[in-house]
């Protein structure tokens, strides 16, 4: 489900996408250092934006980089940005998001996968108590839309933004107050969250299709077997856009003091050109990380 | 508060740099561009800033040259004209939720709208801008479609529809291998513009 929310690297200036790449980095020694060297799996992309977003306006302009070397690529050292309290807030939310999503792959997907998120679920189960005593409200609202999720897969919703809902407001809890750069970051996450949800949903279509499995694109359009049509696809496609338009509005109205072409790219090139990737049917699986 | 920080310019710049910059800011911030959002309160304190800002610039300027700088009218908040457009028809209970709406308040809408047993044109147009206002673009859309094919004659149900649907085609105008690249922002905007209902 993870792994979607990247900058379109051709776009970016050499200095922008070494700042990505030092925000990657710099989340995946936070996770290390704070909740032991097993959980640097966890990493993906949508956190690191997440990291990226928070840190955008909470904190301040200047970052401190360090060259470290680490167990991934242990030959050439690499720019981190040293952690501060955005980085420490997106750790805590990476592991209670990643370990409900666990317990939900342990639920539903074949054995094997079953078998490995248990494994994950065992060895991520301390870190998971930490961080949710950390973010008590942030566990409470992942918690439960989780299980709302299953409840309205297992009823077959037929509506895209009614489970897309839930899931939207996991990533917004990650953010509190009611400031304003809070709430249109909040906004952002929502937006986002949405748009992560629908394109999973085509990701996993055909997967899900011939597994018999419950897909929400499915069920709103009452498509029984095959790919989607081009029609469907047309309404997706639209419907993401409007998505990335609603983040994109929110964006300007926060004052960021940091980062802002980067978190620019990310939602106004970076996410159209993945929906593009994934609703043209090219195989991104590779791309992921 | 620094107003040509605010408007983005140098303190050299001419009336004329002035001006473009504060219209493209007032464009980014228009109200328009934020119905029927819950951040709308947001951008009107942003428009409000820019409208300060340049209207602190021109009369420190018409006082100082003395060359009595036209002074450019500033755009208005527009709540006048959401009003209008939310207050002009419906009766009784969907007077209501208009208002509900138009105030920000769509859990209640939501919860009143669901109350009512028969459900026409109306109904599920002001279902469709409570979810336009959540972000639930499909489901926004499924209800603008219904309001038109029930009451194809009600030129607001068709604007509504047809705001939503004209998105997409902004959306090509942002393609990857395009030239236009660099001004995807400006299109996203315009995108925003067509999405309010």
């Amino acid at each position: 489900m993870f792994g979607y929310i990247k900058p379109l690297e051709g776009e970016l200036k050499v200095r922008e996408l070494e700042d990505f790449r030092s925000i990657y980095c710099g989340l995946c020694n936070t996770l290390g250092n704070r909740y032991g060297i097993f959980s640097r799996n966890i990493l993906n992309y949508d956190f690191t934006f997440l990291a990226l977003l928070i840190g955008s306006y909470s904190e301040s302009e200047e970052v401190e980089r360090r060259d470290m070397r680490c167990i991934a690529h242990p030959t050439r050292k690499r720019c981190v940005r040293c952690a501060d309290r955005s980085f420490e807030t997106a750790a805590d939310i990476s592991v209670i998001f990643t370990f409900y999503k666990l317990k939900d792959d342990a639920k539903d997907e074949g054995i094997f996968k079953r078998l490995i998120a248990r494994f994950f679920i065992k060895a991520l189960k301390r870190a998971h108590k930490k961080a949710a005593s950390l973010m008590p409200e942030c566990e409470e609202t992942v918690k439960n839309n989780f299980e709302n999720l299953c409840v309205m897969e297992r009823e077959k919703t037929a509506s895209i933004d009614k489970t897309a809902d839930a899931f939207a407001n996991m990533l917004s809890s990650a953010i509190n107050g009611s400031g304003k750069n809070e709430r249109a970051a909040r906004n952002i996450l929502y937006h986002v969250g949405r748009w992560i949800y629908i394109i999973d949903a085509i990701d996993d279509f055909e997967k899900d299709m011939q597994a018999g499995a419950y897909n929400p694109i499915a069920c709103r359009w009452n498509i029984d077997a095959g790919a989607i049509p081009e029609d469907v696809k047309r309404e997706l496609d639209l419907t993401l856009t409007q998505s990335v338009a609603a983040a994109m509005s929110a964006l300007e109205l926060m004052d960021i003091a940091r980062d802002e072409d980067l978190i620019r790219n990310i939602l106004s090139l970076g996410l159209p050109h993945t929906a593009k990737r994934i609703l043209n049917g090219d195989d991104g699986k590779k791309e992921k990380r | 508060m620094d107003p040509y920080k605010i408007l983005n310019v140098s303190p050299n710049a001419t009336d004329e740099e002035i001006k473009k910059a504060y219209r493209d800011l007032a464009r980014k911030y228009h109200p328009d561009n934020y119905t029927n959002n819950p951040l709308s309160d947001l951008a009107e304190e942003k428009m409000k800033e820019i409208n300060d800002a340049y209207d602190m610039i021109m009369k420190a300027r018409a006082s100082g040259s003395q060359t009595g700088a036209s002074s450019y009218s500033s755009y208005g908040n527009g709540s006048a004209s959401y009003q209008q457009s939310y207050g002009s028809t419906g009766s009784g209970q969907y007077a209501v939720i208009r208002n509900l709406i138009y105030m920000g308040n769509v859990e209640r809408a939501e919860a009143l709208l669901s109350s009512i047993q028969t459900r026409d044109a109306e109904w599920h147009f002001l279902m469709g801008c409570v979810y336009n206002r959540k972000g639930w673009f499909d489901e926004a859309k499924r209800h603008f479609e219904t309001a038109c094919s029930m009451n194809p004659n009600n030129l607001e149900y068709a604007n509504a529809l047809r705001r939503m649907s004209a998105s997409g085609d902004a959306y090509r105008t942002y393609g990857v291998n395009n030239a236009e690249m660099c001004d995807c922002c400006t299109s996203l905007m315009c995108m925003r513009l067509c999405c309010f209902c």
